[in-house]
């Protein structure tokens, strides 16, 4: 028992040691150097905010709590297995040991949850809520919160409390009680009572942030996704965003907004595309032949690199993965092609789609919006699934392909105001993708800037727009309900072209 | 009568002319329950231990994100250049630890384990109702296990876009490296899992149903039956709809059709073909099979609980009919409280009302059941064994985990709750620690059944209580940077200004995860030894009523050499007054003055006033609350 | 012994249903599932193609019409072999499988000119054009219910074997009532998928 007190010692103070290291950079090498590692790639990150020197304290604390832990057990066991031993009675030392360590973690858990609560709950945003809604979101929240806690107290110190007022005397038996009904009725009405009440008042919150906004008062904006970044666009100076298709996304066009010069340097694209595709798949084994002739001369070479890269486009072209790809390609050329053509043909559709409404449009990386003024996200995305998350504002929607979502609500605090609030003169809000997209996820944001009327025109008149004319539009009044969108417009979708442009 | 004659088919057998089974037969392709739930428990082990060690690999990552480690890339090679994990394999060994622990740890290891082992020994039959089939099922898992692990053998890696596998991600090869021939091969597994599940799940049902013995009605089943009974129910209801969302996904990468896709443009390939899909089709599809899975891993090891607690509390179960119910309440509700994993995918949102209204009701039934396990503990004579002490630390997960449900099933705080770590804190505690416990419990508690050894108790202590507080400690901050809006999935943070206040706290996290995995080293060790070098154990070492320790600990194909047992009574009388030792076992013939009540309970009418009420303030306090319902008394 | 145990009066008997037979039922159970799910995705799919103007109707090939009276006749032949069985006439049990075995390879071959007529109609799997969903739909409907109908063959191919060795017999009609419970099942299954196509519009 001894060797598994050492070894769970060694472990805590290999524990202890990674901890003190983050605590002081100077020590950083050993830790780097019981892992294996050269000391000499490592720069600590060092994120300067005020909490850092406290909340390294606090790991120092951790680390003592679980050496003290693991003496205590070890001790004790050691000690009162021998004494059973020599007394030759029921060992029950393992279970007086393990009653005792029960009213310890009950204690400890509830002095760590106190701690958890003082400590990290200021960094989290409750209270801080930068959106109309969010107020209603954080008082659900603290409902919630405390009904929770409070059942949350009273059933772990009960749990913990039973398991070391009854653990096992020699002269005692257990009371024979298998059931009582109206106990059982009481702890199911009470349970069902709370949560009725927590229902209705989250029906009551859901309600206001999704049935109820009210959308035709609020500024329209795009948040276009895509792998891995964002784009926003606004309606520019005609106050109407512009319709848009997958099919009309180019490197020119990364929206794919309905724009007939774009398109039409898009179908020649796809023309010269389509061309070059058929001369390849023609060319495949002359291709072949030649890379074959450019192994022979990598091979004397003493860099193997191009050997195997070569081996493998030689392998792709043998095993017909090329053909394949190349005829792919054709077919989806082509079909691209023939679907805007489809478009083009129905005369209703074309002109309600190239309506000259997307010219105007402004694409920014930042995000803009005016304080105490309602919004309307419309969310598009260009391939996968992702997830438009504004922790602060409350707001999370998902963007899918193919589906359009939306989502309303009015930023209440500036940027200028959280900075000053949270004392911090570089915070900036983000916008978040919070869905499982691919390799730079983490890396997928954009900023959101929340500013008075007056800066945000200025900020306006100082964007492009996508593919007008004129260089920057006029100041752009935006509390006009006028607001129209055409979005997402299908080959043949006449009844819901009507539908989108009835609103 | 056919089961009778089989049955006694079995006995002749066994009795006269029983002879050593080859090796191959005995160890490999067994068609012995007891056999093949060991090679479940082996599997699942096993499996788990490469599902933790993947975790610490990516717990490293997000604890150091600009530290190398030379370690990882001697085992990982160009998946860790220079000792740093790549984000495209930190998103592999995410998704594949996500699938190992749900799907082979938790669902295989923990519910294949202990229905193979429990179900005919409990009910009192002699093998499986298909034993061929139960084969057959374990060795489909078998198969998926390797395919799925196999996986990590191709050049573009495993697959990748979390173990929900949603399309369009994990439908594009090009969108990932993953979602290449690595999700094929975890399509492939998945379909080899369900097959393995469904032909499990049939098996379990049927034994239930069909193959009790003697007096074995279903009101005197102790609660792991009814435990395993409703996971078949929810397998044999749910697991096809994965299929056939499975197959879809596979028609959708291989076959070129779009029931999930549709108006996607890929970077360097341009706008796809594919229309008129739709990508929540498949979301839809698999949370009707996710969320009954949730409760698929959780069932059994409330089960498992409620066996432990009342045997090392001594004690009858408190409300038994109530623990019944309310079992079969949350399976029922599991049905169709699906949609709460989508509320922010742009659904209807009085959709959203419904399924929030379905989910707040699940926590009805499981508080019933906390509070009946809590109930069960009060005025005991707790035993610590090892088996309890996991027991207990279950219902400490259950309840910690289960409150933050609370926040998470409603839809106005799902808002900003949905996919941040305080979902990650959530359900690591509820279905991920509680899980996990409740087999651990399982193992320590039927370990003597199993191996005819007994487990080191003092190891036993060690690895349970570094365990419980390396997960508390890994798990309990976590809601808190949920609360501050950390995103899961999340390669590194330090591209993110605001959370560098979190770093530390990842540092606290890794650190216990490390400490929790390596005293599961404790486990393992003390798994191996007492296999072979532990004391032998007695008949019924835990003086349980149950039907399994009726039978002998030698492995015996058929389970009891000579008739199968009757039983006389519901599996929960311990510390009866009219009794000298405090447990009755179930096959023991009763007198005949004893009163059956509906749910298999002798009444103790003349005896429970001779219970000591009202003595202690703290029974004051309890009998007040029910004395609230008699009007008569007041 | 077993048949020793002496059973007490007030302890119930517990029912016997033959475990095998069970086991039958919930594969049953468990494929109406997976066929459930492929239902309600063809009806969300349905509802939102044709909202969004994508969504072809065209009529079923009238091959498939043809195999729902061949799965009728399987049907019938099977129940006549099961209740020859029950009456002990035996000897007519292979004449009868091998009939049904027939009939069921039948089955297949009119699925596959049904599916050869689709394609000839320009109605694909793959999907090239958005009205094709429709039809990918039907191709999965078949073709799982082909594998389906493939685990039958097998039953009724061993259901040859068995019943010329002369082991089904009155007192051993298990294998033949996991036979008939499965076929029924089968052909109830495809009228009702055919019904479903026909109807949900």
């Amino acid at each position: 028992m001894l060797a598994v007190g050492a070894f769970m010692l060694f472990a805590a103070f290999i524990a202890f040691n990674k901890v003190y290291d983050i605590a002081s950079p100077s020590t950083v090498v050993q830790s780097a150097a019981w892992f294996g590692v050269g000391d000499d790639k490592f720069e600590p990150v060092k994120v300067q905010t005020t909490e850092q020197t406290l909340s390294s304290n606090i790991n120092w604390s951790i680390a003592i709590f679980v050496l003290l832990v693991v003496l205590v057990i070890a001790n004790v066991f050691d000690i009162s297995g021998l004494a059973a031993r020599l007394s030759g009675k029921e060992n029950l030392s393992g279970n007086n040991v393990n009653k005792y360590i029960m009213i310890i973690f009950l204690i400890l858990g509830f002095i760590g949850v106190y701690w958890e609560f003082s400590h990290h709950g200021k960094y989290t945003l409750l209270r801080n809520s930068s959106s109309e809604h969010g107020v209603e979101y954080d008082s659900m929240f603290n409902v919630t919160l405390i009904l929770t806690m409070i059942v949350f107290v009273i059933t772990q110190a009960l749990l913990f409390w039973f398991s070391f007022k009854y653990a096992k005397s020699p002269n005692r038996k257990a009371v024979y009680h298998a059931h009582n009904n109206k106990l059982e009725v009481f702890w199911t009405l009470i349970p069902a009572i709370v949560l009725t009440f927590l229902v209705l008042k989250g029906h009551q919150t859901w309600r206001a942030i999704t049935y109820n906004a009210d959308k035709s008062k609020s500024q329209n904006i795009e948040i276009f996704a895509y792998q891995f970044g964002w784009k926003a666009r606004y309606a520019g100076a005609d106050k109407i965003l512009g319709a848009a298709d997958y099919k009309y996304i180019s490197g020119a066009n990364p929206l794919g907004i309905a724009v007939k010069s774009e398109v039409e340097k898009l179908k020649l694209e796809l023309d010269t595309a389509i061309m070059n595709d058929r001369k390849a798949l023609k060319d495949l084994n002359s291709s072949l032949s030649q890379l074959r002739i450019q192994l022979e001369l990598y091979k004397g070479l003493a860099d193997r690199t191009n050997v195997v890269i070569t081996d493998k486009e030689i392998a792709r072209i043998v095993s017909g993965e090329v053909k394949d790809e190349l005829e792919e390609s054709i077919r989806r050329k082509s079909k691209q092609l023939e679907r805007m053509k489809a478009i083009e043909d129905n005369k209703t559709v074309f002109a309600t789609m190239f309506n000259n409404a997307a010219d105007d449009d402004v694409i920014s990386t930042e995000i803009h919006l005016i304080e105490n003024r309602p919004v309307t996200f419309i969310f598009r995305s260009r391939d996968i699934i992702h997830s438009a998350f504004l922790p602060y504002f409350r707001v999370q929607m998902n963007v899918v392909p193919g589906m359009m979502t939306q989502f309303t609500f009015t930023p209440t605090k500036s940027t200028t105001k959280i900075r000053s609030e949270k004392n911090d003169n570089t915070f900036d809000y983000y916008l978040y993708c919070n869905k499982i997209c691919g390799t730079s996820h983490y890396n997928m944001k954009i900023k959101v800037i929340i500013e008075s009327e007056s800066a945000y025109n200025t900020w306006m008149q100082s964007q492009k727009t996508a593919f007008g004319k004129e260089a920057a539009p006029m100041a752009v009044p935006v509390s006009l309900p006028s607001d129209t969108t055409q979005m997402r417009l299908d080959s043949l979708p006449v009844n819901k072209l009507q539908r989108l442009t009835s609103r | 009568m056919s089961t009778a004659t089989i049955q006694t088919g079995h006995a002749n057998h066994d009795a006269h002319e029983h002879q050593e089974p080859s090796f191959v037969r005995k160890y490999i392709f067994s068609t012995d329950h007891k056999m093949i739930s060991k090679q479940f428990l082996i599997t699942g082990i096993i499996m788990g231990c490469l599902g933790m060690f993947m975790s610490v690999l990516f717990r490293l990552q997000l604890a150091w994100p600009d530290q190398s480690f030379g370690f990882m890339e001697t085992i990982l090679g160009t998946w860790a250049k220079d000792g740093k994990l790549d984000p495209n394999f930190y998103m592999a060994l995410v998704t594949i630890h996500g699938t190992i622990m749900v799907f082979y740890v938790l669902t295989a290891g923990l519910s294949g384990t202990f229905s193979n082992l429990l179900i005919p020994l409990q009910v009192g039959a002699r093998d499986m109702a298909s034993p061929f089939m139960n084969m057959l099922s374990y060795w489909f898992f078998f198969i998926s296990s390797v395919t799925l692990l196999s996986s990590f053998f191709i050049e573009t890696g495993p697959a990748s876009s979390g173990w929900t596998v949603y399309p369009p991600l994990s439908a594009l090869p090009k969108a990932m490296p993953g979602s290449g021939l690595g999700t094929t091969l975890w399509l492939l597994a998945i379909v080899f899992f369900i097959v393995s599940s469904l032909l499990g799940g049939i098996n379990y049902i049927s034994t239930i149903l069909n193959m009790r013995t003697k007096g074995m009605s279903m009101n005197r089943m102790p609660l792991t039956l009814w435990a395993f009974f409703f996971t078949a129910i929810l397998g044999v209801l749910s697991f096809p709809v994965l299929l056939g969302g499975a197959l879809f996904l596979i028609f959708d990468r291989s076959f070129g059709t779009s029931f999930y896709l549709s108006d996607i443009y890929l970077q360097g390939i341009g706008a796809l073909t594919n229309v008129g899909g739709s990508p929540i089709l498949y979301q839809h599809l698999f949370w009707f099979l996710g969320h009954p899975e949730v409760y698929i891993i959780l069932l059994p090891a409330l089960g498992i609980t409620s066996e432990v607690i009342a045997t090392n509390a001594r004690k009858p179960i408190f409300g038994y009919t109530a623990m019944v119910i309310s079992l079969m309440a949350i399976a029922f509700l599991s049905f169709i409280v699906w949609g709460h994993h989508m509320f922010i995918t742009g659904m209807n949102p009085f959709l959203g009302t419904v399924f929030m209204y379905v989910t707040l009701i699940i926590a009805v039934p499981s508080a019933v059941k906390t509070f009946n396990y809590i109930a069960t503990l009060w005025k005991g004579n707790i035993r610590f064994t090892p088996a309890m002490l996991f027991a207990i630390g279950l219902v400490s997960f259950f309840i910690s985990g289960g409150l933050t449900g609370i926040y998470l099933g409603n839809s106005a705080l799902d808002i900003n709750l949905h996919d941040t770590y305080f979902v990650v804190a959530h359900f690591h505690l509820v279905m991920g620690s509680a899980a996990i416990f409740g087999m651990m419990s399982g193992i320590y508690h039927w370990f003597p059944r199993m191996f005819g050894k007994m487990m080191n108790n003092t190891l036993g202590y060690f690895h349970f209580w570094f365990t419980f507080i390396a997960a508390y400690m890994v798990f309990f901050p976590m809601h808190f940077m949920g609360l501050a809006g950390v995103p899961r999935r999340y390669y590194q943070f330090t591209l993110i200004p605001e959370f560098g206040v979190w770093m530390d706290v990842n540092v606290l996290i890794t650190v216990s995860a490390i400490i929790g995995a390596l005293a599961q080293i404790l486990f393992l060790y003390n798994f191996f030894y007492s296999i072979f070098k532990g004391k032998k154990a007695v008949q019924n070492p835990w003086e349980s009523n149950t039907l399994e320790w009726t039978a002998p600990v030698k492995h015996l194909h058929g389970n009891w050499p000579g008739a199968i047992p009757t039983v006389y009574r519901g599996a929960y009388e311990y510390s009866r007054p009219d009794r000298e030792e405090d447990f009755y076992p179930q096959h023991i013939p009763g007198n005949d003055n004893e009163h059956v009540d509906d749910h298999g309970y002798i009444l103790p009418t003349p005896v429970r006033k001779e219970i000591p009420v009202a003595e202690k303030p703290a029974t004051v306090f309890f009998t007040s609350f029910s004395r609230l319902f008699s009007f008569k008394r007041a | 012994m077993a048949n020793s145990i002496q059973i007490p009066n007030n302890q119930k008997q517990v029912p016997v249903i033959n475990p095998a037979l069970f086991t039958v039922w919930l594969l049953i159970v468990a494929s109406i599932m997976l066929f459930a799910a492929f239902c309600s995705a063809y009806i969300v799919h349905q509802t939102d193609g044709q909202l969004n103007n994508n969504w072809k109707e065209f009529a079923l090939p009238l091959e498939f019409w043809l195999s729902g009276g061949i799965v009728i006749l399987t049907s019938v032949f099977i129940e006549w072999a099961f209740q020859a069985a029950k009456k002990d006439n035996i000897n007519i049990l292979p004449a009868l499988f091998t009939i049904t075995m027939i009939l069921a390879l039948a089955f297949c071959l009119s699925q596959w000119f049904g599916i050869q007529e689709m394609i000839s109609k320009g109605l694909f799997f793959r999907n090239e054009n958005s009205d094709e969903i429709s039809s990918s739909f039907v191709y999965v409907f078949v073709g799982v219910h082909v594998v389906h109908i493939f685990f039958g063959i097998c039953l009724l191919f061993a259901g040859i074997f068995k019943s010329a060795k002369l082991k089904i017999h009155k007192k051993n009609l298990l294998f033949i009532t996991i036979c008939k419970t499965y076929w029924h099942f089968l052909g109830i299954l495809w009228l009702y998928l055919l019904l479903f196509l026909y109807f949900a519009k």
